[in-house]
């Protein structure tokens, strides 16, 4: 793992759910550089999957025309995902826990809870003139994210 | 500096180039973006008074969704009660995609039958676990074992 590289890559995506099997590809490699274990980028993989499915589906809307931003970020023991849309933001304190018991039948509603239940970090910053950015982090080692808190 | 690259659909890609030596930035094209047909196949076949609706491509959301809740309404309709869903073909899915299979759990349920998975992958058992939906699907390691079930 000292000697995993850190790099950085940008890719502007159609907004389409077609996008979703490159999305997993390119997270499961380079979180497996910065040195996350299989089992762990599975999980980073479908944190990386609801995020983009949120930016296509809610996010642009399903719009036609629009695009998704996916910047993978890696350096030994952290991955870093951030995915950005163009639609015109959404008012977090309405996604409500899917597991509430009055809840967890509905057949929606469970993409923001996967990613938080499955990466360290995940902050959104959202803009009616921009859209939604959601970043996300994922360290290999529990004792990390508590350290950067 | 930005450099711009087309890839096959047309949409422009954004990279760095490494123009310093340990600068960190990697040159090039998404290492695997591809454009991506997805068909998402439902294919049924009865096993006495079960019927076990083989499932392939991505569920993913999306109208290609609705093949398989139309599947399952259209054989509710014919008096089916017992349902093996076998995902074989579904390496993953997403939170809609398992929304479809909730709406699938659901309606099975309201007509009194019954649902079991079988072949589900590592992933999407992962998924089952983390929106607490493990104890919900009665699933199997093989559509025989499934079928058997409902002895």
């Amino acid at each position: 793992m000292p000697d995993a590289p850190s790099g950085m890559e940008e890719v502007v995506l159609p907004s389409e759910l077609e996008v979703l099997d490159s999305v997993d590809e390119s997270t499961l490699k380079y979180s497996r550089i910065a040195g996350i274990d299989d089992g762990t980028a599975s999980m980073v993989a479908m944190a990386a999957i609801e995020a983009v499915t949120n930016a296509v589906l809610h996010g642009n809307a399903e719009t036609g025309g629009t695009e998704v931003r996916v910047r993978y970020e890696w350096e030994p023991g952290r991955f870093t995902i951030t995915v950005g849309d163009q639609g015109k933001g959404f008012d977090l304190s309405c996604v409500h826990d899917p597991t509430d018991p009055e809840r967890c039948m509905a057949s929606s509603g469970r993409g923001i809870f996967i990613m938080r239940e499955v990466m360290d970090s995940v902050e959104f910053e959202i803009s009616e003139e921009t859209g939604t950015t959601v970043t996300m982090v994922k360290y290999a080692q529990p004792e990390q994210a508590q350290g950067d808190g | 500096m930005w450099y711009s690259n087309r890839v096959p659909n047309g949409l422009p890609v954004l990279s760095r180039i490494p123009f310093l030596p340990g600068s960190g930035y990697l040159w090039g094209s998404p290492a695997s973006f591809r454009p991506w047909r997805w068909t998402l196949k439902v294919k049924t076949q009865m096993e006495g008074d079960v019927a076990v609706v083989h499932v392939s491509g991505k569920l993913m959301g999306g109208p290609e969704s609705e093949n398989l809740r139309d599947e399952i309404k259209t054989l509710i309709e014919d008096g089916v009660k017992k349902f093996v869903i076998n995902l074989r073909g579904v390496p993953w899915i997403n939170s809609t995609g398992l929304g479809a299979l909730m709406a699938v759990y659901t309606s099975v349920q309201r007509s009194e039958g019954a649902l079991a998975l079988c072949h589900v992958s590592d992933r999407i058992q992962s998924l089952f676990m983390i929106t607490k939906l493990l104890t919900i699907f009665d699933t199997h390691p093989s559509e025989k074992e499934a079928v058997e079930s409902f002895a």
